[in-house]
């Protein structure tokens, strides 16, 4: 009974988060929210009894993911005005979203094979799955597919976060896009050539509009 | 231990898990940020891992390969967040917007 109680709050929790996340208004709220309903789903992790999971999952999702959530937030949206757009309730997708729910919960309550599993096992020991983890038989070529997964990853989010100098180059020698107009794009291009500055002044117009 | 909740039973977790992955659903559907969109996908992650998590604890002898699966979900995510944001900066630094409805021009126009 306990346990169901404790269930409930939790499960109460991570769903208001959710929901916040979803419908804030300001996105940097939006991100906090985040953190919340992942510090929430770590718990729960936690009490469902893979406790080596729960740690690994506050680390990665409430550490790393939040924090570069809310860096990118800071980096992309400059003013509130930015950050704050208007949540309307998008009727279409609420239905679309309630019938998957639907969808889901009767495929979960209508197969009476799930119904059975109501206890949980006893914990492996963590040593026994790091064996499996760098075990030959075991899922050692899949470590290391993600390895490789997680090595591009971080490759391709450094070549696309260049610094601006980078990309103009880059523009430069395939003459390809449009500069930035922003005042802080501005500042960043002082030396920049003057032909550049030409073009920006000349498009700032249509992205004012 | 204070609280466990290995009686909470399979149902009980597989249908949280799909409120959860319904709202964000909603919100990547919705949300004009392409943070946000990238937030609630974020959230979406989170209700499968847990979902894989429930189903490793609550069947029998299927533990050591749901752990598995959830630990690779977590890489798979955080490399999917890596990108997305970092893609996300890229665009913005190009249009000077993160609104995903401005976002339509599929080639650049010269």
């Amino acid at each position: 009974m306990l346990s169901m109680i404790a269930f409930g709050v939790l499960a109460l929790i991570i769903l208001t988060a959710a929901i916040k996340c979803v419908s804030s208004r300001n996105v940097i709220h939006g991100a906090y929210w985040l953190l919340l309903c992942a510090v929430g789903t770590a718990g729960m992790t936690w009490f469902l009894g893979a406790e080596y999971l729960a740690i690994a999952q506050l680390l990665i999702y409430a550490g790393a993911v939040g924090i570069l959530t809310i860096f990118t937030v800071m980096v992309t949206h400059r003013s509130l005005a930015q950050a704050s757009r208007e949540v309307k309730l998008s009727w279409s997708v609420l239905v679309l979203a309630l019938g998957f729910f639907g969808l889901i919960a009767y495929g979960v309550i209508a197969t009476p094979q799930l119904a059975q599993f109501t206890t949980a096992a006893e914990p492996i020991p963590f040593a026994e799955f790091g064996m499996t983890l760098f075990n030959l038989d075991g899922y050692t070529f899949a470590l290391e597919a993600a390895a490789l997964v997680l090595l591009v990853a971080i490759i391709a989010a450094v070549w696309w976060t260049k610094s601006d100098k980078a990309i103009k180059d880059v523009e430069r020698s395939t003459s390809i896009g449009d500069a930035g107009d922003s005042p802080q794009a501005k500042q960043n291009e002082t030396e920049a050539s003057a032909d550049e500055k030409d073009e920006d002044d000349a498009e700032e117009g249509d992205h004012a509009s | 231990m204070l609280a466990n909740f290995s009686n909470v039973g399979l149902v009980t977790v597989l249908l949280f898990t799909a409120a959860l992955f319904s709202i964000g659903l909603y919100g990547a559907m919705t949300r004009k940020a392409a943070v946000s969109v990238l937030m609630s996908l974020e959230i979406m992650i989170l209700a499968i891992s847990l979902n894989m998590i429930a189903l490793a604890q609550f069947i029998p002898g299927a533990q050591m390969h749901g752990w598995h699966f959830a630990l690779f979900l977590m890489v798979i995510g955080a490399a999917e967040v890596a990108i997305g944001l970092s893609l996300i900066v890229a665009i913005y630094r190009r249009v000077k917007t993160s609104n995903v409805e401005k976002l339509q021009v599929l080639r650049d126009e010269e």
